[in-house]
């Protein structure tokens, strides 16, 4: 009984996840973060950054991506299908009531009215996950010259994301191998 | 048959969506269009009606379209399919990489400087999606088009909203999803 709860678990709280966050994926950050570090203790607020950092550098949805990453974490292949198939259902069963019977309700001047004050607090929730994860993940002046870059090349130049990931990989590694020569030279 | 064939339809052109498109849901908007177009599936109306159901219903975008589309071609198998179709790729990506990289090279000196550059850049990536959003959500470009004031543009009830929610998650620590619920009536009662 209390082998399986975990998977149940797992299920559940991307379930929640899944079914509450309206506004797409990056709405979902804060949300994991609250649930998987601060409420369920599954991991480290470290270990959630690159999770997302990981996640988001992958083809496919950060919010999946991310979520089949706990639940692999947790406990292997059986934890990320749990994880992964809590993140998903939601979507599956609400937008499949909706085509079959209410292909008009985005018409609904309520609805509408209620997602233009959905969407602006949308803006605060990507916002907020956004700070949290630069406190973290920006650490020194290479950190901040790379966010930098890397917000010009996707919102202005409009390179794709899958171009910005690597050239980030690159030049993590160059960073390392420099730091790594000095360090040594500093030893000797 | 044709059913069978409508199904391995969706199944291929979302697992080809869903591994080649980087960037998120918004990102596998023109794929979506392109494949949904070439085969005739839906409407452009319909098109344009499923995009604006999938940003307001839950879940990620990306999710919500692959089960629309997939429902529109077969009934609920095609959500099936094409929903796990477009979430497959990544999965097993993440399983190879979980399995063969990071359970054995975690203190690796390249694991660790790939993770140096792509922290911070994915922190550069998720801002513009702050941006994105924030211009959606509280600007109007139809206003701006005539009028031309950007004073006139901006919704200020938006902005409140955005102000005040970060606040409450913020300093306050209130969950994000009583934050979403309560600006989703607080909308619903005032905005126009």
């Amino acid at each position: 009984m209390k082998k399986d709860s975990i998977y149940l678990e797992l299920f559940t709280s991307f379930f929640k996840i899944g079914s509450m966050a309206i506004g797409g994926g990056y709405v979902m950050l804060p949300m994991i973060q609250r649930e998987v570090v601060e409420i369920k203790k599954w991991c480290s607020e470290d270990e959630v950054y690159d999770f997302y950092t990981l996640g988001q550098s992958l083809p496919g949805m950060i919010s999946v991506n991310t979520a089949t990453l706990i639940g692999y974490q947790m406990k292997g292949l059986p934890g990320a299908i749990a994880a992964t198939a809590g993140m998903i259902m939601p979507s599956l069963v609400i937008i499949m009531f909706i085509a079959a019977f209410f292909t008009h309700i985005q018409e609904n001047p309520v609805i509408q009215r209620a997602f233009k004050g959905i969407r602006a607090a949308v803006v605060a929730t990507i916002a907020m996950a956004v700070i949290n994860m630069a406190k973290k993940s920006i650490v020194n002046m290479f950190g901040i010259l790379l966010a930098t870059a890397s917000f010009i090349c996707f919102f202005f130049l409009r390179i794709s994301p899958f171009y910005i990931v690597i050239g980030a990989g690159i030049m993590g590694i160059i960073y390392a191998a420099i730091e790594r020569r000095r360090e040594h030279e500093h030893n000797n | 048959m044709s059913t069978i064939i409508d199904l391995v339809i969706l199944f291929t052109n979302f697992f080809y969506i869903g591994a080649f498109s980087f960037g998120g849901g918004n990102a596998m908007i023109p794929f979506i269009e392109d494949v949904v177009r070439s085969n005739g599936w839906m409407t452009s109306g319909q098109f344009a009606d499923m995009i604006a159901i999938s940003q307001i219903t839950p879940g990620p975008i990306a999710i919500n379209m692959a089960t629309y589309v997939g429902f529109n071609v077969a009934g609920p198998i095609g959500s099936v399919v094409a929903t796990l179709a477009v979430s497959c790729p990544a999965f097993i990506l993440i399983l190879i990489i979980m399995r063969f990289i990071l359970e054995k090279f975690n203190n690796s000196f390249y694991v660790k400087a790939v993770f140096i550059g792509l922290r911070p850049a994915v922190v550069g990536l998720i801002a513009v999606a702050v941006l994105n959003v924030a211009t959606i959500a509280l600007y109007n470009k139809e206003i701006y088009n005539q009028t031309s004031s950007v004073v006139q543009s901006i919704n200020y009830l938006g902005v409140f909203i955005t102000i005040a929610s970060f606040i409450a998650m913020y300093k306050w620590r209130i969950h994000p999803i009583k934050c979403i619920l309560v600006a989703g009536i607080f909308g619903a009662l005032f905005m126009n």
